[in-house]
């Protein structure tokens, strides 16, 4: 029963992804046919204009918010399971803080490093906050509790951004480095795709094994171990395979908040607290928010466009909301 | 008590903030009319002419002062860059910075102890009454007329019209010189554009200042398809758009900043840019955001030089 209940929809949710995602390479400046979009993806013809269009400037930016939703929901679902605490995402791991630290530092001291080089910066920055988090929260007596990584993540967090500040306001670069905080996904295009589909797919391939001991975990850690599950293994894994998710996405596009939060809850809320089934969902709804989020923010003022973070509040809050009224179930 | 205390408490800020809001409006109602007051003001002025101590709360009418061989004692600085714009900081060494055109540093001004005041009324129009209680002010209006008319009116107030005179003619005649050299390489009827990269947008310059008249007006090129709809300084448009205007040749201002050059290669590797008109006739021009935006005598004269450079080769 609960089996059908998943397929039903994990079907319905991977339907909505395509249109979605067929919709948002179908919208733009230019206008062109839904028939020239269909023609462009199976048949592409690189010396057509409206070929190009599409095949340059849409498809890499759709395909690439549909990756990174997916990453940011699943590094939030692991989170919120590893440390049985409904308000974790990437966050608490010091991705952003981290990231956002060595980027200002990389600002203020080698100014002209190249593009490409400071995506791998951010990314090391968002690991080596993690890291830190993790021996701070480790090395008290007692080990890491969900509560001490909680309490470890929003003290490094909030140290890691003040000093960023502090190096911006010093140096002068608060308008850059806000810039590349705000991110957004107009950069990404086909060479960032190479790299970016690898790893984060790759890395998603892992986290269904994760899924049952998480489950068990999430019922508390003596539960887990009473069931044979070497918690603290665990524990690093997910850490890990959330900081590798949420870094790379960082690292590409900047700070989007909110959807490693409300994702895992609203896949929760549809197939229960089964995270081999909480995961794949919260995957599929992450890539389905930011495409949606990214179409509105080009829809709003066009063509202007507004900040990604803000349009995937404004999409996600209210579906979050009704979700939450309609079933006040636990997680 | 307690809350009786607070009500009366709460009613006395609010009379406050009320009073505020009334006095408000008091204080810029004489603004309003100040241009028209500000004419016969001249005459209180001390000294007359080029040894007059002026300090200019607006960078195009530094560089207009200088176009007139006038240094002002004091300046604002370009709010883009934090300093005197680049292709003039030389000759403004002993000219005192004022901040920046939209926060003017009144206490520098006060300091300088200038003998009048210019100031630019898209900028400067609602403080006007501040900068009298200084010195002597003279309003400007940029979008009076093209920057010859401002240069005269400026050359009139300092005594040197006939310096003003001879370097719009210089301009002119260099112009004519440009005309010719475009045309050669460009050929007959070439369409043209200009568009500048920004961190987060792409802007293409219309018909309006600063790049409207040099490039459609003194030079007589011939806008690319739609160009002539954008009545005004700029358009934000879509890369995608960006064929659409089919043009013979693009002036390309790239901002200052990593974020905007690495859009400019992002844009430049892209085959819808490879795919360009201009991209293929080789007639890409990358310029300077100064002096090609410094709508001033000096900034379209420098300008003018750069186009003459492009062209002779």
């Amino acid at each position: 029963m609960k089996g059908t209940v998943f397929s039903t929809v994990f079907l319905l949710t991977v339907a909505a992804l395509l249109m979605s995602m067929f919709l948002a390479i179908s919208y733009g400046a230019k206008e062109i046919t839904l028939s020239t979009v269909w023609t462009t993806l199976i048949n592409y013809d690189p010396s057509d204009t409206s070929h190009q269009i599409i095949h340059e400037l849409r498809l890499p930016r759709v395909l690439g918010a549909a990756l990174i939703g997916a990453a940011f929901a699943v590094a939030g679902a692991l989170m919120q399971g590893v440390t049985r605490n409904p308000l974790a995402d990437a966050g608490i791991l010091g991705v952003n803080a981290g990231a956002t630290f060595v980027v200002a530092l990389s600002f203020a001291f080698f100014p002209n490093l190249p593009y490409s080089w400071l995506m791998v910066v951010s990314f090391l920055g968002a690991v080596m906050g993690t890291v830190f988090i993790f021996l701070l929260g480790s090395s008290t007596p007692g080990g890491l509790t969900p509560l001490r990584l909680t309490v470890a993540g929003s003290v490094v967090a909030a140290l890691l951004h003040s000093l960023s500040s502090g190096i911006a306001i010093y140096f002068e670069l608060s308008q850059d480095l806000a810039f590349w905080y705000a991110g957004g996904l107009a950069g990404i295009k086909w060479m960032h795709l190479k790299w970016l589909t690898p790893v984060v797919l790759l890395t998603l391939l892992w986290t269904p094994l994760l899924g049952r001991s998480i489950s068990a975990m999430a019922l508390g850690n003596d539960v887990a171990s009473n069931l044979g599950i070497k918690t603290k293994r665990v524990q690093v894994i997910a850490i890990i395979v959330s900081v590798i998710l949420a870094g790379v996405s960082v690292s590409a596009v900047g700070s989007i908040g909110f959807v490693g939060l409300v994702i895992p809850h609203m896949a929760r809320k549809l197939v229960g607290v089964d995270y081999r089934l909480i995961v794949p969902l919260s995957a599929v709804m992450g890539a389905v928010l930011l495409v949606l989020a990214d179409l509105g923010a080009r829809m709003v003022n066009p063509p202007k466009e507004l900040a990604i973070s803000v349009m995937v509040a404004m999409v996600g809050v209210p579906f979050f909301l009704y979700l939450a009224r309609r079933e006040r179930g636990s997680y | 008590m307690k809350k009786l205390m607070i009500t009366a408490m709460s009613i006395l800020s609010l009379l406050t903030v009320a009073a505020c809001g009334q006095s408000a409006p008091q204080q810029s109602a004489p603004a309003q009319n100040a241009p028209a007051a500000s004419a016969p003001a001249t005459t209180k002025t001390p000294k007359s002419g080029a040894d007059q101590k002026i300090a200019s709360m607006s960078i195009h009418l530094t560089n207009n002062l200088l176009a007139l061989g006038i240094t002002p004692v004091g300046s604002v600085i370009g709010g883009d860059v934090k300093a005197f714009l680049p292709h003039v900081a030389d000759r403004l060494k002993d000219t005192k910075p004022l901040g920046v055109v939209t926060d003017p540093d009144m206490e520098a001004v006060l300091a300088l102890k200038p003998d009048v005041i210019y100031l630019d009324e898209a900028y400067s129009g609602k403080d006007v009454a501040k900068f009298e209680k200084i010195a002597p002010t003279h309003v400007f209006n940029l979008d009076e007329g093209t920057w010859r008319d401002t240069l005269k009116k400026t050359g009139a107030l300092v005594k040197r019209e006939a310096e003003a005179e001879t370097f719009i003619a210089d301009y002119e005649e260099q112009t004519k010189r440009v005309k010719g050299l475009i045309h050669d390489k460009l050929g007959d009827g070439a369409k043209v554009m200009a568009i500048r990269v920004t961190a987060k947008e792409l802007r293409v310059f219309g018909m309006k200042r600063p790049m409207g008249p040099i490039l459609f007006e003194d030079l007589g090129l011939q806008p690319a398809n739609g160009v002539e709809k954008i009545d005004k300084a700029y358009a934000v448009i879509s890369q995608e758009v960006l064929p659409d205007f089919d043009a013979d040749a693009i002036f390309v201002v790239v901002n200052a900043g990593d974020e905007a050059k690495k859009v400019y290669d992002q844009l430049q590797a892209n085959p819808l840019w490879q795919g360009l008109t201009a991209v293929k006739k080789n007639q890409i021009y990358i310029i300077g955001a100064q002096p090609w935006l410094d709508y001033s005598a000096i900034g379209n004269k420098m300008a003018m030089d750069e186009a003459e450079a492009f062209f002779k080769k």
